[in-house]
């Protein structure tokens, strides 16, 4: 049998992506910052950002995805 | 900073990946692409259109991808506090499992297959990296700190232990793109396991895997050489890279049982060192 | 002072080993020892190294524990064609508790302060594995779980009798006591404990085998090569340090 292709699925909308690599952002850099300034210690700020820096990412990319819908083609100039 | 770390450390490694390609085209009389195309690789991949085959399994296909970034990140922060090298063995084997979760989340028969291939390899890559207990014999640690402190006293140990600096080449050399001994990415089952990457998906996976030569490169720079400031470290690891370069450049792909035999081979080499090692003395 | 206390066996006495406060394990190999877990006498504990492995055991457990299976893309011969398989809802179910299982003793044998409970763990997870594996109903599939079976209980053989080993020659099976003493593990022991935990762990390269005819449940077969990998890792780490 031949499964058709099209996607039927709910997505993850832009916007979540967006937050969620906002929230990631964040995450990292207040870890950083707390470490750097001595408040969590150097191991616990490394572990957080080693945890939100991929999700970082991932949520990254996917929020700059290209839209499915027609008429938009980021970054290309038509 | 941690965080500034990893950014660099991808910078350099997407570089490296550029530089790589570059030095391998020009060797073969190419011109090559631009140093900085893997940048745009990453960039392209993440305004493309991304979706999860029907086929594959969900949780598994998207967590991958974040374990790959989130496993050499942890290496690098060993590397960078003087850790224990034992982690980076740890991160290494960690590597081949998501390398076979890699081709066996999305259902795709050429995913698969890189996965299998994956396993195979490592029935030689894990002796092969093993042989880095032998550092421990040499230097009485296996803390980076305590091989760094050893080499400054005692001379480096791409010298002094030749043949085991040659089994963690090798491994470095198993996981640059275009190797001979990449026989799960050839070419012949598409893409191996990163076949049904696409996307999102395989930006973070080339961010991984930049992240991840740089963090080998310096590793084997670190314990082999010593240490040295950041901007040598970087030259030393970019000539590293451009030994491989040259290999990559003027040797095919290997049969996946041509690799392990050979990769068996260098193991054989390490094994009769240690031997000769621990019967002439030379080990404390 | 320690070696006054005890000379003749090298060895911490009990209540420095298991005394209160417990002394954090330094060594050369892994770092110093993050945390730890008594029971009794045995004394779970993490170093920086096993923390790492135990948070990845625990990621995949959940991976596997949570995810649904791939469907398999199969081409057919001589056409176009390609059809997807399906796994039954009752394997898919004896996949994902043995699969949880499996990241269970996973994680026991990486926490494991004793190296007669990292034995017990690694006998585990042979089990576990080749229930993974023979939850497939394929011809090819069970015969490979078949040899591994073979193997897996060959190699409980070796795997015991080395721990038995470093109990006679040591007088402790501890790793905290083994790790900080002096006390020398024969090499044969150390052998034999490679041995057994190779053939407890040598299920990818039979999984391998048996994915070449497309065995299905990616998140499951997975934790075959988490748990294998994971347990070679610890192997070497308890070996270099005994």
């Amino acid at each position: 049998m031949i499964r058709k292709t099209e996607n039927t699925e709910k997505k993850i909308s832009k916007g979540q992506a967006s937050a969620a690599a906002f929230t990631a952002a964040l995450i990292c850099i207040l870890a950083s910052v707390l470490a750097f300034t001595g408040h969590i210690d150097g191991w616990l700020g490394a572990a957080i950002v080693i945890v939100a820096f991929p999700i970082f990412v991932i949520s990254l990319a996917v929020a700059l995805r290209e839209s499915t819908k027609d008429g938009d083609y980021p970054f290309v100039g038509y | 900073m941690i965080l500034l770390y990893i950014i660099l450390a991808i910078i350099a490694g997407l570089l490296f990946h550029g530089i790589h390609r570059k030095v391998i085209a020009r060797i073969q009389t190419r011109p090559g692409p631009p140093i900085w195309q893997e940048f745009l690789h990453v960039m392209k991949f993440s305004f493309k259109q991304t979706w999860i085959p029907k086929t594959a399994s969900k949780v598994l296909f998207v967590a991958i991808v974040p374990a790959v970034i989130a496993i050499w990140a942890g290496a690098l922060y060993v590397l960078l506090t003087g850790g224990s090298l034992l982690i980076i063995f740890g991160v290494y084997l960690l590597h081949k499992i998501t390398e076979h979760g890699l081709g066996l989340s999305s259902g795709s028969p050429y995913g698969k297959f890189g996965a299998i291939r994956s396993v195979l390899s490592a029935a030689s890559e894990i002796p092969l990296i093993a042989s880095i207990a032998g550092i421990y014999f040499i230097t009485g640690s296996l803390m980076i700190n305590d091989i760094v402190a050893y080499q400054a006293a005692n001379g480096m140990l791409l010298i002094t232990a030749l043949p085991i600096a040659l089994a963690m080449y090798v491994i470095i050399l198993s996981k640059v793109p275009y190797s001979p001994f990449g026989i799960i990415e050839a070419k012949e089952i598409v893409s191996g396991n990163k076949t049904e990457h696409f996307g999102a998906f395989r930006a973070g996976l080339e961010i991984g895997f930049a992240l991840k030569t740089f963090v080998l490169l310096a590793v084997f720079v670190t314990v082999f050489i010593g240490a040295m400031p950041f901007w040598m470290l970087l030259a030393a690891t970019l000539i590293l890279l451009m030994t491989m370069s040259f290999i990559c450049a003027l040797t095919p792909m290997l049969s996946p049982y041509d690799a392990v035999t050979i990769q068996i081979g260098v193991i054989i080499i390490v094994i009769v060192y240690m031997a000769f090692m621990a019967v002439f003395g030379g080990m404390p | 002072m320690i070696n006054t206390v005890c000379d003749e066996m090298c060895l911490p006495p009990t209540d420095m080993l298991y005394g209160s406060p417990y002394e954090f394990l330094e060594t050369g190999i892994e770092g110093q020892a993050l945390f730890n877990l008594p029971f009794g006498d045995i004394v779970n504990f993490l170093t920086p190294y096993t923390a790492v492995l135990f948070i990845f055991a625990l990621t995949f457990t959940i991976i596997a524990a949570i995810s649904k299976p791939e469907r398999q893309v199969d081409t057919v011969f001589g056409g176009d064609a390609c059809y997807t398989k399906d796994i039954p809802q009752d394997t898919l179910r004896f996949q994902r508790f043995m699969a949880i299982a499996c990241g269970l003793a996973t994680m026991g044998g990486i926490m494991a302060g004793d190296v007669f409970n990292f034995t017990l763990f690694t006998a585990f997870i042979g089990i576990t594995n080749i229930g993974i594996v023979a939850a497939v109903k394929n011809k090819h599939i069970l015969d490979n779980a078949f040899e591994y079976g073979l193997l897996a209980m060959i190699g409980t053989l070796p795997l015991f009798v080395g721990a038995a080993l470093v109990l006679a020659t040591t007088g402790t099976l501890s790793m905290w006591g083994l790790f900080n003493s002096s006390a020398a593990v024969p090499l044969f022991a150390k052998l034999l404990l490679v041995i057994g935990v190779i053939a407890e762990g040598m299920a990818p390269v039979f999984v391998a085998k048996a994915e070449i005819t497309r065995a299905p449940g990616a998140p499951f077969i997975l934790m075959v090569h988490v748990s294998s990998l994971l347990i070679f890792l610890r192997m070497i780490e308890i070996v270099i340090s005994v």
